[in-house]
């Protein structure tokens, strides 16, 4: 029998394969007529961002995954699915008016068929994120999501986050939305989707049974929210 | 042979007893990442069990233990944590930890288990998992020593199958790396060299700094969270631990 020392038997150690957990988060994003200008592009660029800094970070790279719903004249799922290597962030641009109420239902079904895909191929996944970013109210019938909404934050099938953005219906998204809604300064898109992916890293490297505590988006030079 | 390694933060491993009753007892207790006090109660975890395990082999055998057993043993841990709590005004989620224990003789093996992390058992041929990592709907949910449900959440098994020379202590840092999840079954890539390295070396404690630096290296950490607690122990041929 071969004399191995302390120093190569950790050499020879091979590790197994296992698809990681994943971190799910769906962006609803606002793509209605009130959004053109500064307020679509600085949307991009922070998409844009958001991607490299959930490249830049090795496990979140691998666990987050991304997917957009878009609600502009009609709903659109512009992005399904899909970790950072493969986030193609796409130009959106601003044209018509704000299905908010189907645009939630169609995340929050992205959500389920997800969990559903996870659970089929012994993928094991984080509580899913949804957030909803809207510079306007809603004009579709949006009351029965407010339901939908409080279910799954009481049952834990996901976290639900609503920013408002300057011209937003605040008492709308503070009835749709169990957590506090908060404003975005100005047109902070950048600074909100790097809170975004240090969040979702931090999610992403937790161990069991921790509450993750967010940070205060309200205050700082990354401060990008007020209440 | 095994490290005779007295009680750490998360985990320890004692012998105790000679020639039929000599036995091998392991214990590793993984404290929940957020609890602010989770190395106080993973080593109140580790430390009652030794002691209890101690005590009950020396008045009884090995073959005697029952799930009632632990679940004393376990009630026994709630209690003196319960202590530590109210001394520090906080709850006794501030000390959860998850919490798996393997006690062999040459005669008997007993495992328990409640939470993530893993017990494998190897012989020359396979390897297999004791009780699959205990894990909610999400990613980063599982069950503690300190729950409410404790009780119905632990897994305990008695057995004569002695025919294993291998016995591994996990946790949940590092199931990702020695698991394989589709086929729940050990990576065996992953156990050989180690155990291999184990049954053929005397030198324990460099294979001690070796195991210490290789489970803090980059290439584990870019795989794994935190926490990661790893004992290994291997059966000789004269039934010695």
């Amino acid at each position: 029998m071969e004399q191995l020392s302390a120093d190569n038997a950790f050499a020879a150690v091979e590790f197994a394969e296992n698809p990681e957990p994943r971190v799910p988060c769906v962006l609803i994003v606002d793509t209605s007529t009130s959004m053109q200008g500064p307020r679509i592009d600085e949307l991009n660029k922070g998409l844009q961002s958001y991607k490299q800094e959930l490249l830049a970070d090795p496990l979140a790279s691998k666990r987050v995954e991304v997917a957009i719903v878009t609600f502009g004249g009609r709903v659109t799922r512009m992005v399904e699915f899909t970790t950072a290597t493969s986030f193609e962030p796409p130009a959106l641009q601003a044209i018509g008016g704000t299905p908010m109420g189907e645009a939630i239902g169609t995340a929050l079904d992205m959500i389920e068929e997800r969990k559903a895909s996870y659970r089929e191929h012994g993928i094991a996944y984080y509580r899913p994120w949804a957030f909803l970013i809207t510079d306007g109210e809603p004009n579709d019938h949006w009351k029965p999501i407010v339901s939908r909404v409080h279910a799954g934050e009481k049952g834990k099938s996901f976290c639900f986050f609503a920013v408002g953005v300057e011209g937003a219906d605040m008492k709308v998204l503070e009835e749709i939305c169990v957590r506090k809604p908060l404003w975005l300064q100005g047109t902070k898109f950048r600074e909100l989707f790097s809170w975004l992916s240090n969040s979702q890293q931090a999610v992403s490297r937790s161990s069991p049974g921790d509450e993750v505590p967010l940070e205060d988006p309200t205050t700082g030079p990354t401060g990008w929210a007020a209440v | 042979m095994a490290g005779n390694i007295p009680c750490q933060d998360t985990h320890a491993v004692q012998i105790v007893g000679e020639g039929p009753k000599h036995t091998l007892i392991a214990c590793v207790a993984d404290g929940a990442g957020s609890a602010k006090h989770s190395e106080v109660g993973s080593s109140i975890a580790c430390q009652t069990v030794v002691e209890h395990a101690t005590k009950f082999l020396e008045a009884n055998n090995l073959a005697d233990m029952q799930m009632e057993d632990a679940l004393i043993w376990c009630d026994e841990i709630r209690k003196r944590i319960a202590v530590q709590a109210e001394d520090r005004s906080c709850t006794t989620r501030e000390f959860a930890c998850t919490l798996l224990t393997a006690i062999l003789s040459p005669e008997r093996s007993v495992f328990f288990q409640i939470g993530d992390g893993a017990i494998i058992l190897g012989n020359d041929v396979l390897y297999g998992v004791v009780f699959w990592p205990q894990e909610g709907e999400y990613a980063n949910s599982t069950n503690f020593v300190t729950g409410d449900q404790y009780h119905k959440q632990i897994e305990f098994i008695t057995t004569t199958a002695s025919h294993y020379t291998k016995v591994a202590l996990l946790s949940d840092g590092i199931e990702r790396l020695a698991l394989r999840f589709d086929t729940q079954i050990p990576h065996i890539p992953f156990f050989d060299p180690l155990f291999r390295a184990l049954q053929n070396t005397n030198d324990v404690n460099g294979l001690n700094e070796g195991l210490r630096s290789f489970l803090g290296s980059d290439s584990i950490h870019h795989r794994t969270d935190d926490d990661k607690t790893l004992i290994l122990a291997t059966r000789c041929a004269d039934g010695a631990a």
